[in-house]
């Protein structure tokens, strides 16, 4: 022990003083422009900042793309990037209000997703369920008497449209059957849980008259 | 060969360069500034060269004992740079002396290979690797050897 608090001792009694190597530093850069007057800029400078500014430009025009459009969906290369922002955006809603807020708007991205994949008459039989999954969390979100009559009474409204055009959207794959993605069983049995999710609710009988309303296309087992 | 190298291989080498220097002028400042500015002056020149495969420290050690030898020729020294332990002229604050006084008197009682390790390790502040690199020797090896030799040392303190 004595050992080592001795050698810290010699070590810093042999420790150069700031000030020599500020010194000296500049000394030596001096000679150093003298000795290598072609060397101004190095290889990083020339290679790595253009690149680097260019991947972050690129890697933030990607993301505010994939983020944007609804043109990317299910499958498309950026879409685990939207999918990973978004679920950053959905950490930050700390109260009920703003959090039914966040999923009413993934709802309505969602069903733009789904109607683009129904254009495009993708093979992909399941674009529908994560429209069902944010109706369905607005729906529970629905059945508790903290959130303010007015936001209550928004809400009800904007899910009222969207459940109108998920049903459009609906018939349209029912009525267009073309080949590929989801087929009438599957898109009824949606409509089907969609409405026992509303009947189950606690909403007032009001409520869920508005919301069952919407839906003109009859579950499977009707 | 670019600056931004040249400054990292200088904040790198800097302590250690000085600190081998100025045990070996007799704890004169003075020296050894004027000594750790001409290796550096003289690595400066040759850096174009250095080959970034082989040991940085190797590289700025072997400038250093070399300017050293030099220094010593020219002021007509005789001794080896490596018999030195802690060197002290007399000049300075006796407080500051007082707390190495007695590492100084066991590491010379130690061997000349030990007291290198132990310096270089413990006062110099290099790295096992780097002193393997310095003394041609496998980092397994230098780490073996440099604790026998601070056992040997601690050995002495006891024995006091």
């Amino acid at each position: 022990m004595k050992a080592n608090k001795q050698f810290k001792a010699a070590k810093k009694i042999a420790t150069p003083s700031r000030a020599f190597k500020r010194v000296l530093w500049v000394e030596l850069r001096q000679e150093f422009s003298k000795e290598y007057p072609g060397f101004r800029i190095s290889w990083r400078q020339v290679v790595l900042v253009p690149l680097t500014v260019f991947v972050v430009v690129m890697m933030a025009g990607a993301g505010t793309y994939a983020y944007a459009s609804p043109e990317v969906t299910q499958r498309h290369t950026l879409y685990p990037i939207k999918a990973g922002i978004e679920s950053i955006e959905g950490k930050f809603h700390r109260n009920l209000e703003s959090d039914m807020q966040f999923h009413m708007r993934m709802m309505d991205r969602r069903l733009d997703e789904s109607e683009i994949l129904f254009e495009r008459q993708q093979d992909e039989e399941n674009y529908l369920d994560p429209v069902e999954h944010e109706m369905i969390i607005v729906i529970h979100g629905l059945d508790t008497d903290d959130l303010d009559p007015a936001m209550r009474l928004m809400i009800i409204q904007t899910l009222n449209m969207h459940q109108v055009r998920f049903d459009q959207l609906a018939q349209q794959i029912i009525y267009d059957g073309t080949c590929g993605g989801p087929h009438e069983e599957m898109v009824r049995n949606k409509i089907g849980n969609i409405r026992v999710q509303i009947t189950e609710s606690g909403l007032s009988e009001e409520e869920k008259r508005a919301l069952l309303e919407s839906f003109l296309l009859e579950p499977i087992n009707n | 060969m670019y600056k931004s190298d040249f400054k990292r291989f200088y904040k790198k080498h800097a302590d250690s360069v000085y600190r081998f220097l100025f045990f070996r002028v007799s704890m004169n400042r003075e020296v050894a500034e004027d000594l750790t500015s001409e290796v550096f002056m003289k690595a400066l020149k040759a850096f174009a060269s250095y080959d970034p495969k082989k040991s940085e420290s190797a590289w700025i050690h072997t400038i250093a004992r070399n300017h050293l030898k030099n220094h010593y020729r020219d002021t007509k020294k005789t001794e080896d740079i490596d018999d030195i332990v802690l060197g002290y002229d007399g000049q300075r604050v006796e407080d500051e002396i007082d707390e190495i006084r007695e590492l100084r008197g066991h590491l010379a009682k130690l061997e000349k290979k030990d007291r290198q390790l132990l310096e270089m390790k413990y006062i110099q502040g290099f790295k096992y690797k780097e002193i393997g690199e310095i003394l041609k020797k496998s980092t397994g090896a230098v780490r073996v050897e440099a604790h026998r030799a601070l056992k040997k040392l601690r050995q002495l303190y006891e024995s006091k």
